[in-house]
């Protein structure tokens, strides 16, 4: 694994870089697509921008919350200096917290400056799966956010400084971005078919959830939040498909109405 | 300190501050999907462009908290994170409401600044989920 560039005088993270190329790649795939839609561009990278800051913050926000049963267990050591504490609540990212945060702040963004959400989440929307990619190419050249054990299928991590070197694990990380690449294209697509219409952010929803409740069954990492014999993204993923459904049935019901009237 | 000085801090603060309760009011009715509270900050349900004093507040204090971002990112990460976010918040809001080079460079640095930070976080990432295999 390549958890880090050697400069010389400073190590730099893979995961870091990779999501910046992330970053920039989904910039420029937004600029090419505004062509059809006509944004400004300030709006298309104030509104980026600020969704980043929000995907930072929520992702670790959740994450903390997930682990708050860990540190009360063994508070002993968690809480015996700040900063032993601060970097146990920072060491982790969740995803699902990162999108929701990011969805909110860009929706004040947008309600701020009176611009039309439905069409700017059916531009920025086929983005996430994009960026989503990179991230967790990102994961797996960290040897994070692993599968479970196999000797079939596992590819054995080396230098890696989040997994155990030398044990197999399914690559869940490179499934899981093959799966947001087709995502990628199947919302390019279905936003060609259903332009302006406002459905392509709760399609992802709905996409995504079921993707990620079905990749946690093979997740095998050793940080997971469980509940009630699920997972806690898997819980998201749950909630999220149920909102992604009754917003798009919401939706579809105001076209038709739309049109017979 | 000069009055002229003293004036423009002054005026600065006010202004973040004004702009602190609006956004305050946007995320609730963000949040409760209510419409925003018309009495606040302005009185305007729809937007409208406040004042250059304002926007050039805005865009100074974006380029100040940047600029403590990128310097203080590698020791004190949490402080310039928050310095970062700030930084990029307002910016945006100064380059939306007057774009000049000032509110673009306020952006561009916090943004850097961000980055900056994000490094140490991974770091932390890397350094935490070995914490968390040593049984712990």
């Amino acid at each position: 694994m390549y958890p880090y560039i050697d400069l010389g005088f400073y190590r730099l993270p893979t995961f870091w870089l990779i999501n910046i190329i992330g970053v920039l790649v989904c910039a420029l795939m937004l600029f090419i697509r505004n062509k059809d839609f006509s944004f400004l561009n300030v709006d298309i990278t104030n509104a980026g921008a600020i969704g980043i800051c929000g995907a930072v913050v929520g992702a670790k926000v959740l994450f903390a919350l997930t682990i708050i049963p860990v540190l009360i267990k063994y508070r002993e050591y968690y809480f015996s200096s700040f900063e032993i504490f601060f970097t146990a609540v920072s060491s982790g990212a969740v995803f699902y917290g990162g999108l929701i945060l990011f969805i909110i702040v860009i929706n004040w963004y947008l309600n701020r400056y009176s611009i039309n959400k439905k069409t700017y989440w059916d531009f920025m929307a086929p983005c996430i799966p994009l960026f989503h990619v990179f991230g967790r190419i990102g994961c797996f050249l960290n040897g994070c956010c692993h599968g479970v054990v196999s000797e079939r299928f596992g590819i054995a991590f080396s230098n890696s400084p989040s997994s155990i070197n030398g044990i197999p694990y399914l690559p869940v990380q490179l499934i899981e971005a093959f799966l947001n690449l087709c995502l990628f294209f199947a919302l390019i697509i279905f936003e060609k078919k259903y332009h302006n219409q406002g459905k392509i952010l709760y399609v992802y929803i709905i996409s995504y959830g079921v993707i990620r409740f079905i990749t946690e069954f093979f997740r095998g990492d050793a940080i997971r939040g469980i509940w009630f014999f699920l997972s806690t993204s898997q819980w998201i993923s749950l909630i999220l498909i149920c909102y992604g459904i009754y917003k798009l049935v919401t939706e579809i019901k105001k076209i038709d109405n739309k049109a017979v009237s | 300190m000069s009055d002229d000085i003293k004036k423009d801090i002054n005026e600065t603060v006010d202004t973040v501050k004004d702009e602190a309760v609006k956004v305050v009011e946007e995320v609730k009715s963000a949040f409760t999907g209510e419409a925003p509270n018309p009495n606040v900050g302005g009185g305007n349900a729809g937007y409208r462009a406040p004042q250059n004093s304002g926007s050039n507040g805005k865009a100074i204090a974006s380029l100040v908290l940047g600029i403590i971002a990128c310097v203080v990112g590698i020791w004190w990460w949490y402080v310039s994170l928050a310095c970062a976010i700030v930084g990029i918040i307002l910016g945006a809001m100064a380059r939306k409401e007057n774009q000049s080079g000032l509110a673009t460079a306020g952006f561009v640095v916090s943004i850097i600044g961000l980055a900056i930070t994000l490094i140490m976080f991974i770091c932390l990432v890397i350094i935490g989920i070995g914490i968390g295999l040593s049984g712990y």
